[in-house]
């Protein structure tokens, strides 16, 4: 289990979507990992991410994004946490990969890279801190 | 046909740019509009709970 350094930011955080195309070999993905890399700021994973990434495709080869210097899987804290996952998760609607993943967005300030950008609206808007990855341009 | 390296190249800078301008963005959104966000996130699963129980 690797944590992120705490001399070293956070910028991104990759939900379950962000992880399955990365695996596929998106450059929108990749690049925006490398990016944070060039930047010397780290890229968070939560593992229920990976973990579902798995459910979904029992076939994926996380090895690659695993071995980037700059990734680092991470957990929301079970305690300080715990709150703040339950409501994400019934916000929702028991998508508990991507609670962790909006947990450790705010936690870090950081952007959300995910295939799903709606998903995370709150109060109809998509907030500022997701990035979709098909940019939407 | 097959895209030439450099097609390749214009479009990974391209792409580059793109998420640097996204890192960017995300990076200025103000710490106050987060937080009011999880107030409403907070608010949506408070009454959830309410209305299941």
């Amino acid at each position: 289990m690797s944590h992120p350094d705490a001399a070293r930011h956070v910028a991104l955080v990759l939900d379950t979507t962000a992880v399955l195309a990365y695996v596929a070999g998106s450059m929108h993905v990749h690049e925006p990992v490398l990016l944070a890399g060039e930047a010397g700021d780290d890229v968070a994973v939560p593992v229920v991410c990976l973990i579902e990434a798995v459910r979904r495709d029992p076939k994926v080869d996380l090895r690659d994004l695993l071995h980037a210097d700059q990734v680092v899987t991470v957990m929301p804290d079970r305690h300080s946490d715990a709150d703040l996952l339950a409501d994400w998760s019934i916000f929702l609607d028991g998508r508990e990969d991507a609670a962790a993943a909006a947990v450790l967005t705010y936690r870090y300030g950081a952007g959300l890279l995910t295939n799903e950008p709606d998903l995370y609206a709150i109060g109809g808007h998509r907030p500022g801190w997701v990035i979709s990855i098909d940019g939407g341009w | 046909m097959a895209d030439q390296p450099e097609d390749v190249d214009v479009e990974r800078e391209r792409i580059r740019e793109h998420y640097r301008a996204e890192l960017a963005r995300v990076a200025a959104v103000p710490a106050e509009v987060r937080e009011a966000e999880l107030r409403v996130v907070r608010e949506v699963a408070a009454a959830r709970r309410r209305n299941a129980a």
